[in-house]
């Protein structure tokens, strides 16, 4: 009997666990929630649609013809048409390139302007803090109608081509909306900052800079990803109050909004339900799909929930 | 906590003027002006310049500020050019309209998404939240005009139970009682989907809220000491969750004066809104004006509110 | 659409009307509705009154119209919309009114004689009461155009122009009486003109007599506050006085029994503001009995299937067109401008939106009109072949990149037309499309309505989209070189000279005669593309019967006359 005690040389299929990194543990999370996935499909099936669904189609942005104006849903016109003839699933396609790309460019700039400016707010106090209210206080008094319609008549003499004129629109309408965020960014820092993990990271010397972008923000995540996702659906909508104010798209491009406008009367919306449904369902599925997501993220990178 | 107030108050003087300036800069590079918004094709080019003098909108607009804050400042807001009345009588005639619509849907829609935000939370990915969830969602996307067009065909024409549009039945006649009760029925469907319209963003926004409170360590605490589920959630987690919201409500401040443009067309409702709308369209620039600073001093009044209140109801918050 | 309306009827205000050669009886040709083959237009009927609504069949003395809400300002001197029109027409009286054709009779005046050389009117008054009990009497006349004429009137209409001898020393402030309006007495006063045009008799006539003793109270010359603070409580002597009026939502109105014309058949009368979007249905539920819905196939079919509906459909006093820039070297071709009005499928466009309910036009003229005609000239139907050859005879030859070139330059146009537009809904792809296979570089912009007109004052455009009005009468300034309405460079020295001589000329024969030619000459300029003249529509609850409505005479001007089935 050999009870010499040797090294350790076999079992070494022992591997010490590696800890993930919070992004990893996120990710994981994220996959795992069944709504999330659901939710990231949809958006994914969305953009595939509207960015690769009209090559498919026989029809073009342009066609129009009045002999098949106002049909249901049929074998040519899978969606119906419009009073001028032209095809609705297409058009909705077509829309939804405009609508998907302004509503997540106009959330994305506010929601960084915004975090950034409430978080400096909230975070440094006094005099940052004044100043940054007040510079809030100011966007919040100022009328949109009139700056829009201004900028409607800038870009017109700047002679920009007016079919990107509603990216630059869209940029302009994220910049006039941090206000909000900041304001409820800059509410959470101020209740965080006096919490003893805020301590914790005195007490190691962090620099200002880490300590907001690495701690407090992350914590009010939750806040910011909610506000963003419902400023989606908001951005969305709010284009074709643009249209309305005759600084949005100009037609006959298409988007969601005015497609919905245009059947604003009691007889279109309670005759024609295929005008203003497929646009309408586009917008809800849209919104689901980003508040399923937004919600997955939240519960992913909570460190409070259990696994 | 007083010296906070003055000090606010004090501020939102330079705050109050800087706004003023830009207001009036953006009024003033906006193309057109009250005679070229008419579009009169009888007028003269001698009449056209004749009116400009009258109403002053030939001087340099340098002078037009200093003569409207010097007006502003005594308290006159100047004389709205479409309805020769002074601004703030022309105020004084539709702003209540609004403001009755406006307070009841704020209640309303607090109360729904308070109760909903909670639901949901507590009974998170349950088959109550998932409904909860949807029709919340339905209410996101659709725009206002469009619930307010249905709402206006199922209990106006079909079912014939509301009246249509206004705020009264016409020419009625009759005593206090008789009238209230007319309006009472007027304002049900315009209260119903300003309502709808709010009750979206609020309810999401108690039930993040509420879920983060939740999973707190002194949540667990209050379980685990044995009190009634009940009192958990209403005394300890709802009072912390509220607290953000908070902040929300000193932003619904000028909301209840500044009219909702959109449901007032559908509706026919006398509100404010689509005077301030006529307004900018006509280059009514008194009234214009005027409004914006009105609904401009409510906004700031209101984030001071909101400040102040959060202070109050968040004891860790210094507010210095 | 409402500012349309607010022009047409401005327009109206504006005291240009053209009154048949002075005395004569002859009928206005040209008006009603022949001449129009493709528009569908008239009345009517409704099919089944059994289908009225309670709330409707119940009110036996009240009729309700609903209209958009007027600025409160109901007074004659500042009225702007055409709402507070609406409600002083039902309130006050002119010494002469419209007739259906668009011509005039006497009103307020029961006689009226002219001197020889044309200069001085003598009108006696009817024997009419405001609704307080006075009397009318010439005095009230004198004290409306010295509110008209004081320094500080800051209104629509511009008095001056009437030549009233003296008015413009009161309006400088220098005279502190009018000097040519003398009163005879109580019942008789004359005015005298310094120069007279076609339109005097009606600058004249077509003035709303304000009471004195109520209006006048405070009044000094220089300063029209006091009469101001009355806006929202009128007295008049009209066919109805004001009883209550809450802003934004009803003015309540109540028979004139000492009107002269007879007391008015319907006790009571409610306007009540509407909204675009409720008007149809409040005619449906009966909370409205009348109300202007604007024409579309989809709005006459709803209105056909309630049953209970009159609808009265009228050719609009306006149109819509497409304006050039003819100071641009691009535009200043005619060929090119030719070739564009062919290019441009405008059947379509108008079938597009109106179905049959618009028609496309070629001249600046309401088909109603006396002056309308389509002798000589061009229909420019869509015919792209054509287009196309004549830009090819302008210069302008395909590059390689499909848009025509000449001399280096491209053929590039900016167009710019208002947003949330059914019309340029319609228009705008099909202009789109058009313009492409033209070959042009068609740049379209949409612009707030006022944006585009401040770049039409400052003439920084190429093409636009717009409508207007029509006055009555074809003089206008529009057309002449460096007219105060010409903000698009067109000049034709012809033009001119007709456009001068058609307003002096007294008979209206050879008025129509001068004004034929000066449309054939503004036809083969091409000096816009005339886009479509459009309906109006009037619904009314079948059980009101008598209104008297017709293009120049608007609804209010009979409501005395209309009476409700019990």
């Amino acid at each position: 009997m050999s009870a010499s005690a040797s090294p350790i040389t076999e079992n070494t299929n022992y591997r010490p666990k590696a800890v993930d990194s919070p992004w990893r543990t996120a990710w994981r999370r994220f996959s795992r929630n069944r709504l999330a996935v659901i939710g990231s499909i949809l958006l994914v099936l969305m953009f595939i649609i509207c960015f690769i669904g009209p090559f498919l189609s026989p029809y073009s942005l342009l066609d129009y013809n009045l002999k098949f104006k106002n049909l249901p849903p049929n074998s040519s016109y899978w969606l119906g048409t419009d009073y001028l003839g032209r095809d609705i699933l297409l058009r909705m396609m077509l829309a939804g390139r405009i609508s998907l790309l302004v509503g997540l460019v106009a959330t994305v700039i506010s929601v960084i302007i915004g975090s950034s400016l409430g978080a400096f707010a909230g975070f440094y106090g006094k005099k940052v803090d004044t100043f940054i209210m007040r510079l809030a206080d100011i966007f919040m008094a100022l009328p949109s109608l009139p700056i829009l319609i201004i900028m409607g008549v800038v870009l017109s003499d700047l002679q920009i081509d007016p079919k990107q004129r509603i990216y630059y629109l869209m940029v302009i309408i994220g910049v006039l909306n941090w206000t909000t965020i900041a304001r409820l960014v800059r509410g959470q820092m101020l209740t965080l900052r006096e919490q003893e993990f805020m301590q914790a990271t005195d007490a190691l010397g962090l620099r200002d800079r880490r300590k907001i972008f690495k701690h407090l923000l992350p914590n009010t995540i939750p806040v910011i990803i909610v506000t963003a996702t419902l400023s989606v659906a908001g951005a969305i909508l709010s284009e074709s109050a643009l249209s309305f104010l005759g600084v949005g798209v100009i037609p006959p491009q298409p988007s969601w909004g005015n497609m919905i406008s245009a059947a604003n009367n009691l007889i279109d919306f309670s005759k024609r339900p295929w005008l203003w449904i497929p646009p309408g369902m586009c917008i809800l599925i849209t919104t689901v799909a980003i508040n399923l997501i937004g919600d997955g993220l939240r519960d992913a990178m909570d460190p409070k929930m259990k696994k | 906590m007083k010296q906070y107030i003055i000090r606010r108050l004090l501020q939102m003087i330079p705050t109050l003027i800087g706004i003023s300036i830009i207001i009036f800069t953006i009024s003033a590079m906006v193309p057109g002006d009250y005679i070229t918004a008419r579009d009169n094709p009888n007028m003269t080019a001698e009449r056209a310049a004749e009116l400009r003098a009258i109403y002053g909108l030939d001087k340099p607009d340098w002078q037009r500020y200093f003569i409207w804050a010097g007006n502003m400042i005594t308290g006159n807001f100047g004389t709205s050019l479409q309805h020769k009345l002074p601004v703030m009588e022309v105020i004084g005639e539709y702003v209540w309209n609004s403001f009755i619509i406006a307070f009841f849907a704020m209640i309303l829609s607090w109360l729904i998404a308070v109760l909903a935000g909670v639901f949901s939370a507590k009974f998170q990915y349950s088959l109550l939240d998932k409904l909860i969830t949807l029709a919340i969602f339905v209410c996101m996307a659709l725009p206002s005009f469009f619930i307010g067009l249905l709402l206006i065909k199922w209990f106006a024409l079909d079912l014939k139970l509301l009246p249509v549009g206004g705020m009264t039945t016409a020419g009625l006649k009759g005593g206090s009682w008789t009238y209230i009760w007319d309006v009472v029925k007027h304002s049900i469907l315009p209260i119903s989907v300003l309502t709808m319209l709010s009750i979206g963003g609020l309810s999401r926004y108690f039930r993040t809220s509420m879920l983060e409170v939740i999973r707190q360590d002194y949540i667990r605490t209050a379980r685990a000491k044995g009190l009634k589920e009940r009192t958990v959630i209403f005394k300890h987690a709802f009072r912390n969750a509220m607290i953000p919201a908070i902040t929300l409500l000193g932003f619904e401040l000028p909301g209840l004066f500044g009219g909702a443009m959109i449901m007032e067309q559908i509706f026919a409702w006398p509100g404010i809104g689509h005077v301030y709308l006529n307004s900018i369209n006509m280059r009514d620039y008194p009234f214009m004006l005027g409004f914006t600073i009105f609904l401009a001093m409510l906004t700031l009044i209101g984030n001071l509110l909101a400040d102040l209140l959060y202070g109050i109801a968040d004891p860790r918050i210094r507010l210095k | 659409m409402r500012k349309k309306w607010s022009l047409v009827l401005a327009s109206a205000l504006a005291l240009t009307m053209i009154l048949s050669a002075c005395g004569d009886k002859k009928e206005n040709e040209g008006s009603g509705n022949n001449g129009s083959p493709n528009q569908e237009s008239g009345f009517i009927a409704a099919t089944d009154t059994s289908k009225n609504p309670k709330q409707a069949k119940d009110r036996k003395d009240t009729f309700i119209i609903g209209m958009t809400d007027p600025k409160g300002i109901f007074n004659p001197l500042f009225m702007e919309t055409a709402y507070d029109y609406y409600v002083v027409y039902s309130t006050f009286d002119t010494l002469i009114t419209y007739k259906a054709d668009g011509s005039y009779e006497n009103s307020l005046a029961d006689k009226i004689e002219i001197s020889d050389d044309n200069l001085t009117y003598t009108y006696t008054l009817k024997d009419a009461k405001f609704t307080d009990g006075t009397p009318v009497t010439s005095k009230d006349y004198l004290f409306t155009w010295k509110m008209l004429l004081d320094p500080s009137y800051d209104g629509d209409s511009d008095a001056l122009s009437a030549n009233i001898v003296g008015g413009k020393e009161y309006r400088e402030g220098t005279a502190s009486e009018i000097e040519g309006i003398k009163i005879i007495d109580d019942k008789k006063f004359s005015v005298t003109v310094s120069e007279y045009t076609a339109l005097t008799p009606v600058d004249l006539g077509y003035v709303y007599v304000m009471p004195e003793h109520y209006y006048g109270k405070d009044y000094k010359q220089g300063s029209l506050e006091s009469v101001k603070a009355l806006n929202s409580k009128p007295l008049g002597s009209g066919q109805y006085k004001l009883v209550s009026y809450k802003a934004g939502q009803e003015i309540v109105l109540e028979a004139n029994e000492d009107y002269f014309r007879g007391t008015p058949k319907i006790k009571n009368l409610i306007y009540k503001t509407t909204t675009d979007s409720t008007n149809l249905a409040m005619l449906q539920s009966g909370e409205t009995d009348m109300n202007n819905i604007s024409v579309s196939v989809d709005n006459v079919e709803a209105l056909k299937e309630m049953g209970f509906m009159n609808i009265d459909i009228l050719p609009n006093n306006g149109y819509g067109y497409v304006a050039f820039n003819h100071k641009k070297e691009i535009l200043s071709d005619v060929k090119v401008r030719q070739a564009l009005t062919y290019g441009l499928n405008r059947a379509e466009i108008v079938e597009g939106y109106y179905g049959p309910y618009a028609d496309v036009i070629n001249i600046p003229e309401s088909k109603v009109s006396w002056a309308y005609t389509e002798d000589g000239i061009n229909t420019y139907d869509f015919d792209l072949e054509k287009a196309k050859s004549l830009l090819e005879e302008a210069g302008w030859k395909v590059g390689a990149d499909g848009i025509r070139e000449k001399d280096g330059k491209k053929l590039k146009l900016n167009f710019s037309a208002t947003a949330n537009n059914p019309v340029v809904d319609a228009l705008l792809p099909i202009m789109t499309l058009n313009y492409k296979e033209l070959g042009v570089d068609f740049v379209a912009e949409t612009l707030e309505f006022n944006a585009i007109m401040d770049k039409k004052s400052t003439g920084d455009f190429d093409m636009f989209f717009a409508a207007w009005g029509l006055t009555p009468d074809p003089d206008n300034t529009i057309f002449i070189s460096n007219g105060a309405q010409n903000d698009f460079g067109y000049s034709n020295p012809k033009v001119d000279e007709l456009m001068a001589k058609g307003k002096k000329e007294l008979d209206l024969e050879k008025r129509k005669a001068i004004y034929k030619e000066m449309y054939q000459e503004i036809n083969k300029d091409a000096v816009f593309i005339y886009m479509y003249q459009r309906t109006n529509m009037e619904a009314y609850n079948a059980r009101a019967n008598g209104f008297d409505i017709s293009p120049y005479k608007d609804f209010p001007f009979s409501l005395y006359q209309v009476e409700l089935e019990q």
